[in-house]
Protein backbone atom coordinates (compact mmCIF):
# COMPACT_ATOMS: atom_id res chain seq x y z
CA UNK A 1 0.00 0.00 0.00
CA UNK A 2 1.35 3.41 -0.97
CA UNK A 3 1.12 5.80 1.96
CA UNK A 4 3.99 8.24 1.44
CA UNK A 5 5.13 10.56 -1.32
CA UNK A 6 8.46 8.71 -1.52
CA UNK A 7 6.67 5.41 -2.13
CA UNK A 8 4.59 7.06 -4.83
CA UNK A 9 7.62 8.51 -6.62
CA UNK A 10 9.37 5.16 -6.44
CA UNK A 11 6.31 3.38 -7.82
CA UNK A 12 5.87 5.84 -10.69
CA UNK A 13 9.51 5.53 -11.66
CA UNK A 14 10.18 1.89 -10.98
CA UNK A 15 7.02 -0.12 -10.52
CA UNK A 16 4.12 0.83 -12.73
CA UNK A 17 1.97 -0.52 -15.54
CA UNK A 18 1.71 1.70 -18.61
CA UNK A 19 -1.61 2.61 -20.15
CA UNK A 20 -1.96 3.47 -23.83
CA UNK A 21 -5.07 5.25 -25.11
CA UNK A 22 -5.96 5.60 -28.79
CA UNK A 23 -9.72 5.41 -29.21
CA UNK A 24 -11.72 6.29 -32.31
CA UNK A 25 -14.67 8.62 -32.10
CA UNK A 26 -18.25 7.40 -31.82
CA UNK A 27 -20.83 9.37 -33.78
CA UNK A 28 -24.44 10.40 -33.24
CA UNK A 29 -23.99 11.74 -29.72
CA UNK A 30 -25.36 14.94 -28.23
CA UNK A 31 -24.02 17.33 -25.65
CA UNK A 32 -24.69 16.11 -22.16
CA UNK A 33 -25.09 12.47 -23.08
CA UNK A 34 -22.96 9.70 -21.60
CA UNK A 35 -21.23 7.44 -24.13
CA UNK A 36 -19.29 4.29 -23.38
CA UNK A 37 -16.04 3.91 -25.29
CA UNK A 38 -16.12 0.16 -24.58
CA UNK A 39 -16.95 -0.71 -28.20
CA UNK A 40 -14.95 2.09 -29.83
CA UNK A 41 -12.10 0.77 -31.96
CA UNK A 42 -8.46 1.41 -31.16
CA UNK A 43 -6.46 0.88 -27.99
CA UNK A 44 -7.61 -0.71 -25.75
CA UNK A 45 -9.25 -2.86 -28.39
CA UNK A 46 -12.96 -2.71 -29.01
CA UNK A 47 -14.84 -4.58 -26.31
CA UNK A 48 -17.63 -6.94 -27.28
CA UNK A 49 -21.24 -7.04 -26.21
CA UNK A 50 -21.12 -9.48 -23.32
CA UNK A 51 -24.25 -11.53 -23.99
CA UNK A 52 -24.99 -13.42 -20.78
CA UNK A 53 -24.19 -11.70 -17.50
CA UNK A 54 -20.46 -11.71 -16.92
CA UNK A 55 -17.71 -10.11 -14.86
CA UNK A 56 -15.10 -8.57 -17.15
CA UNK A 57 -11.54 -8.18 -15.91
CA UNK A 58 -8.28 -6.51 -16.87
CA UNK A 59 -7.75 -9.47 -19.23
CA UNK A 60 -11.00 -8.84 -21.14
CA UNK A 61 -10.64 -7.27 -24.58
CA UNK A 62 -11.65 -3.65 -24.17
CA UNK A 63 -10.04 -3.18 -20.76
CA UNK A 64 -6.75 -1.53 -19.90
CA UNK A 65 -4.25 -4.23 -19.05
CA UNK A 66 -2.13 -3.97 -15.91
CA UNK A 67 -0.24 -6.26 -13.57
CA UNK A 68 -2.24 -7.67 -10.69
CA UNK A 69 -0.45 -7.34 -7.35
CA UNK A 70 0.08 -9.64 -4.38
CA UNK A 71 -1.28 -8.15 -1.16
CA UNK A 72 -0.38 -5.98 0.60
CA UNK A 73 0.89 -4.42 -2.64
CA UNK A 74 -1.83 -2.34 -4.27
CA UNK A 75 -2.39 -0.53 -7.57
CA UNK A 76 -3.36 3.11 -8.07
CA UNK A 77 -4.16 5.22 -11.10
CA UNK A 78 -1.42 7.78 -10.62
CA UNK A 79 -0.73 9.68 -13.84
CA UNK A 80 -2.57 10.45 -17.07
CA UNK A 81 -1.76 12.51 -20.16
CA UNK A 82 -4.61 12.74 -22.63
CA UNK A 83 -5.51 14.61 -25.81
CA UNK A 84 -9.03 14.88 -27.18
CA UNK A 85 -10.34 15.48 -30.69
CA UNK A 86 -13.15 17.68 -29.34
CA UNK A 87 -13.06 20.72 -27.14
CA UNK A 88 -14.86 20.55 -23.80
CA UNK A 89 -14.29 16.82 -23.43
CA UNK A 90 -15.13 15.14 -20.16
CA UNK A 91 -13.63 11.71 -19.67
CA UNK A 92 -14.40 9.33 -16.83
CA UNK A 93 -12.57 6.10 -16.07
CA UNK A 94 -14.72 3.39 -14.53
CA UNK A 95 -14.18 -0.17 -13.39
CA UNK A 96 -16.64 -2.21 -15.45
CA UNK A 97 -17.94 -4.50 -12.72
CA UNK A 98 -20.50 -6.59 -14.56
CA UNK A 99 -22.53 -6.43 -17.75
CA UNK A 100 -25.05 -8.28 -19.84
CA UNK A 101 -26.52 -7.63 -23.28
CA UNK A 102 -28.88 -9.13 -25.82
CA UNK A 103 -31.92 -7.06 -24.91
CA UNK A 104 -34.15 -6.12 -27.82
CA UNK A 105 -35.62 -2.81 -28.86
CA UNK A 106 -38.71 -4.57 -30.17
CA UNK A 107 -39.67 -6.49 -27.03
CA UNK A 108 -42.36 -4.84 -24.91
CA UNK A 109 -42.43 -7.35 -22.08
CA UNK A 110 -39.98 -7.46 -19.18
CA UNK A 111 -36.50 -8.59 -20.26
CA UNK A 112 -33.00 -8.83 -18.85
CA UNK A 113 -31.49 -8.88 -15.39
CA UNK A 114 -28.13 -8.25 -13.77
CA UNK A 115 -27.28 -8.75 -10.10
CA UNK A 116 -24.04 -7.87 -8.38
CA UNK A 117 -24.91 -10.53 -5.81
CA UNK A 118 -24.83 -13.37 -8.31
CA UNK A 119 -22.53 -11.76 -10.89
CA UNK A 120 -20.08 -10.60 -8.29
CA UNK A 121 -16.71 -9.05 -9.15
CA UNK A 122 -15.63 -9.10 -5.49
CA UNK A 123 -15.99 -6.75 -2.57
CA UNK A 124 -12.78 -4.88 -3.34
CA UNK A 125 -14.06 -3.88 -6.77
CA UNK A 126 -17.64 -3.09 -5.67
CA UNK A 127 -16.47 -0.75 -2.90
CA UNK A 128 -18.86 0.16 -0.10
CA UNK A 129 -20.91 -2.81 1.05
CA UNK A 130 -24.12 -0.83 0.54
CA UNK A 131 -23.42 -0.55 -3.22
CA UNK A 132 -23.25 3.24 -3.00
CA UNK A 133 -20.07 3.26 -5.11
CA UNK A 134 -21.78 1.51 -8.02
CA UNK A 135 -23.19 3.29 -11.06
CA UNK A 136 -25.78 1.40 -13.11
CA UNK A 137 -26.51 1.97 -16.80
CA UNK A 138 -28.46 0.83 -19.80
CA UNK A 139 -25.79 0.45 -22.50
CA UNK A 140 -26.49 0.35 -26.24
CA UNK A 141 -24.32 -1.94 -28.37
CA UNK A 142 -26.26 -1.77 -31.66
CA UNK A 143 -28.62 1.08 -32.46
CA UNK A 144 -32.28 0.67 -31.58
CA UNK A 145 -35.18 1.95 -33.67
CA UNK A 146 -36.41 5.41 -34.51
CA UNK A 147 -39.49 5.43 -32.32
CA UNK A 148 -38.78 7.10 -29.02
CA UNK A 149 -40.01 4.95 -26.17
CA UNK A 150 -39.69 4.78 -22.39
CA UNK A 151 -37.91 2.17 -20.32
CA UNK A 152 -38.97 1.21 -16.84
CA UNK A 153 -36.29 -0.56 -14.84
CA UNK A 154 -37.23 -2.78 -11.89
CA UNK A 155 -34.51 -3.04 -9.24
CA UNK A 156 -33.60 -4.52 -5.89
CA UNK A 157 -32.00 -2.13 -3.42
CA UNK A 158 -29.33 -2.84 -0.83
CA UNK A 159 -31.99 -3.17 1.89
CA UNK A 160 -33.69 -5.88 -0.23
CA UNK A 161 -36.69 -3.71 -1.04
CA UNK A 162 -37.72 -3.57 -4.68
CA UNK A 163 -39.18 -0.92 -6.93
CA UNK A 164 -39.24 0.75 -10.31
CA UNK A 165 -36.89 3.56 -11.23
CA UNK A 166 -38.31 6.68 -12.85
CA UNK A 167 -39.12 5.93 -16.47
CA UNK A 168 -36.25 6.69 -18.83
CA UNK A 169 -37.03 8.34 -22.17
CA UNK A 170 -34.73 6.55 -24.61
CA UNK A 171 -35.40 9.00 -27.44
CA UNK A 172 -35.24 8.23 -31.14
CA UNK A 173 -32.58 5.80 -32.35
CA UNK A 174 -30.36 5.21 -29.34
CA UNK A 175 -26.91 4.73 -30.84
CA UNK A 176 -23.95 2.45 -30.24
CA UNK A 177 -22.22 3.47 -27.04
CA UNK A 178 -25.10 5.41 -25.53
CA UNK A 179 -25.37 5.07 -21.79
CA UNK A 180 -28.49 5.85 -19.79
CA UNK A 181 -27.78 6.28 -16.07
CA UNK A 182 -29.98 4.25 -13.72
CA UNK A 183 -30.51 6.22 -10.53
CA UNK A 184 -32.08 5.01 -7.29
CA UNK A 185 -35.63 6.25 -6.92
CA UNK A 186 -35.32 6.27 -3.13
CA UNK A 187 -32.91 8.55 -1.32
CA UNK A 188 -30.36 6.80 0.86
CA UNK A 189 -30.61 3.30 -0.59
CA UNK A 190 -28.70 1.94 -3.53
CA UNK A 191 -29.23 -0.50 -6.39
CA UNK A 192 -27.67 -3.94 -6.03
CA UNK A 193 -29.56 -5.68 -8.85
CA UNK A 194 -31.61 -4.86 -11.91
CA UNK A 195 -34.46 -7.34 -12.16
CA UNK A 196 -35.94 -6.37 -15.52
CA UNK A 197 -36.21 -3.71 -18.19
CA UNK A 198 -39.57 -3.02 -19.83
CA UNK A 199 -39.95 -0.87 -22.95
CA UNK A 200 -43.22 1.00 -23.35
CA UNK A 201 -43.40 0.09 -27.05
CA UNK A 202 -41.30 -1.31 -29.83
CA UNK A 203 -38.64 1.07 -31.12
CA UNK A 204 -39.04 -0.58 -34.54
CA UNK A 205 -35.58 -2.18 -34.57
CA UNK A 206 -34.23 -4.90 -32.29
CA UNK A 207 -30.70 -3.57 -32.02
CA UNK A 208 -28.85 -4.74 -28.94
CA UNK A 209 -28.66 -3.20 -25.52
CA UNK A 210 -27.94 -4.33 -22.02
CA UNK A 211 -27.37 -3.58 -18.38
CA UNK A 212 -23.97 -2.51 -17.06
CA UNK A 213 -22.65 -1.84 -13.57
CA UNK A 214 -19.52 0.27 -13.14
CA UNK A 215 -17.58 1.92 -10.36
CA UNK A 216 -16.29 5.41 -11.16
CA UNK A 217 -12.56 5.69 -10.46
CA UNK A 218 -11.60 9.13 -11.76
CA UNK A 219 -12.72 11.94 -14.02
CA UNK A 220 -10.80 14.46 -16.11
CA UNK A 221 -11.75 17.30 -18.42
CA UNK A 222 -10.00 19.20 -21.18
CA UNK A 223 -11.14 22.59 -22.48
CA UNK A 224 -9.38 22.49 -25.85
CA UNK A 225 -9.08 19.95 -28.65
CA UNK A 226 -5.65 18.64 -29.65
CA UNK A 227 -3.92 20.02 -26.57
CA UNK A 228 -2.51 17.39 -24.24
CA UNK A 229 -3.65 17.77 -20.67
CA UNK A 230 -1.71 16.11 -17.87
CA UNK A 231 -3.17 14.90 -14.60
CA UNK A 232 -0.99 13.80 -11.70
CA UNK A 233 -1.91 11.55 -8.80
CA UNK A 234 -3.44 14.39 -6.81
CA UNK A 235 -5.66 15.58 -9.66
CA UNK A 236 -6.76 12.03 -10.33
CA UNK A 237 -7.53 11.45 -6.66
CA UNK A 238 -5.10 8.49 -6.59
CA UNK A 239 -7.92 5.97 -6.95
CA UNK A 240 -7.10 2.43 -5.92
CA UNK A 241 -7.32 -0.09 -8.75
CA UNK A 242 -8.11 -3.51 -7.24
CA UNK A 243 -6.75 -6.62 -8.92
CA UNK A 244 -8.72 -7.63 -12.02
CA UNK A 245 -10.37 -4.20 -12.38
CA UNK A 246 -11.79 -3.76 -15.87
CA UNK A 247 -10.93 -0.13 -16.48
CA UNK A 248 -12.89 1.46 -19.29
CA UNK A 249 -13.52 5.00 -20.51
CA UNK A 250 -16.83 6.84 -20.51
CA UNK A 251 -17.30 10.18 -22.23
CA UNK A 252 -19.68 12.87 -21.06
CA UNK A 253 -20.14 14.37 -24.49
CA UNK A 254 -19.78 18.07 -25.19
CA UNK A 255 -20.89 17.81 -28.80
CA UNK A 256 -22.24 15.41 -31.45
CA UNK A 257 -19.39 12.90 -31.29
CA UNK A 258 -17.24 11.44 -28.54
CA UNK A 259 -14.16 12.61 -30.42
CA UNK A 260 -10.89 10.78 -30.61
CA UNK A 261 -9.07 10.13 -27.35
CA UNK A 262 -5.31 9.60 -27.30
CA UNK A 263 -2.88 9.50 -24.44
CA UNK A 264 -0.97 7.49 -21.92
CA UNK A 265 -1.00 6.82 -18.23
CA UNK A 266 0.54 4.91 -15.37
CA UNK A 267 -0.90 2.58 -12.77
CA UNK A 268 1.50 2.69 -9.85
CA UNK A 269 2.08 -0.44 -7.79
CA UNK A 270 3.31 -0.60 -4.25
CA UNK B 1 -56.19 -4.71 -26.41
CA UNK B 2 -57.64 -1.36 -27.35
CA UNK B 3 -57.05 0.67 -30.45
CA UNK B 4 -56.64 4.37 -30.07
CA UNK B 5 -56.81 7.28 -32.44
CA UNK B 6 -55.15 10.65 -32.57
CA UNK B 7 -56.89 12.93 -30.10
CA UNK B 8 -57.97 10.16 -27.72
CA UNK B 9 -57.22 10.69 -24.04
CA UNK B 10 -55.51 7.81 -22.27
CA UNK B 11 -53.97 6.75 -19.00
CA UNK B 12 -50.67 4.90 -18.83
CA UNK B 13 -50.65 1.49 -17.13
CA UNK B 14 -48.07 -0.25 -14.92
CA UNK B 15 -45.12 -0.34 -14.82
CA UNK B 16 -45.12 3.18 -16.23
CA UNK B 17 -47.88 4.62 -14.04
CA UNK B 18 -45.60 5.96 -11.32
CA UNK B 19 -43.68 8.12 -13.75
CA UNK B 20 -46.63 9.06 -15.97
CA UNK B 21 -49.67 9.37 -13.70
CA UNK B 22 -51.66 11.96 -15.68
CA UNK B 23 -54.12 11.80 -18.56
CA UNK B 24 -52.41 12.17 -21.93
CA UNK B 25 -53.55 12.76 -25.51
CA UNK B 26 -52.56 10.49 -28.37
CA UNK B 27 -50.77 12.81 -30.77
CA UNK B 28 -49.66 10.33 -33.41
CA UNK B 29 -50.05 6.69 -34.35
CA UNK B 30 -46.99 5.03 -35.89
CA UNK B 31 -46.67 1.70 -37.64
CA UNK B 32 -43.10 0.58 -37.08
CA UNK B 33 -40.77 -1.43 -39.30
CA UNK B 34 -41.42 -4.55 -37.24
CA UNK B 35 -45.19 -4.27 -37.82
CA UNK B 36 -45.85 -2.80 -34.41
CA UNK B 37 -48.28 0.00 -33.66
CA UNK B 38 -47.04 2.71 -31.35
CA UNK B 39 -49.16 5.45 -29.84
CA UNK B 40 -47.23 8.67 -29.32
CA UNK B 41 -48.19 10.77 -26.31
CA UNK B 42 -46.52 14.00 -27.37
CA UNK B 43 -43.11 14.44 -25.76
CA UNK B 44 -43.86 11.54 -23.39
CA UNK B 45 -42.83 9.14 -26.14
CA UNK B 46 -44.37 6.02 -27.61
CA UNK B 47 -46.48 3.35 -25.95
CA UNK B 48 -47.83 -0.01 -26.95
CA UNK B 49 -51.58 -0.47 -26.56
CA UNK B 50 -51.00 -2.94 -23.72
CA UNK B 51 -49.71 -0.08 -21.57
CA UNK B 52 -52.62 2.28 -22.29
CA UNK B 53 -56.27 2.47 -21.31
CA UNK B 54 -58.91 4.92 -22.41
CA UNK B 55 -59.45 7.76 -19.97
CA UNK B 56 -63.00 8.03 -18.66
Amino acid sequence: MITTRDQLIDALGNNSSSLVIDKASLANAAAGQFFSLWTATGVPGAGAAPGAAAVPTNATVGAFGFANQTAPATSYLAWLAVQFGNSASNLEIHDRLAAMSGLSGTVTTAQGALSLVTTNPGVDRIGDANYSDVQWWLEVYTALGATGVNATVAVTYNDDTTGNLAAIALGATPRQGRLYPLVSAVAGIFIKAVNSVTLSATTGTAGNFGITATRPRTSVSAPLLNKTEMFDWALLGLPEVPNNSCLQMIMRCGTTTTGTVRGQGKIAHG
Amino acid sequence: MSVFNVGDTVRVLAPFTESLPEVYIVTEVINTDDDGTVYILGDRGGFDAVYLEASA
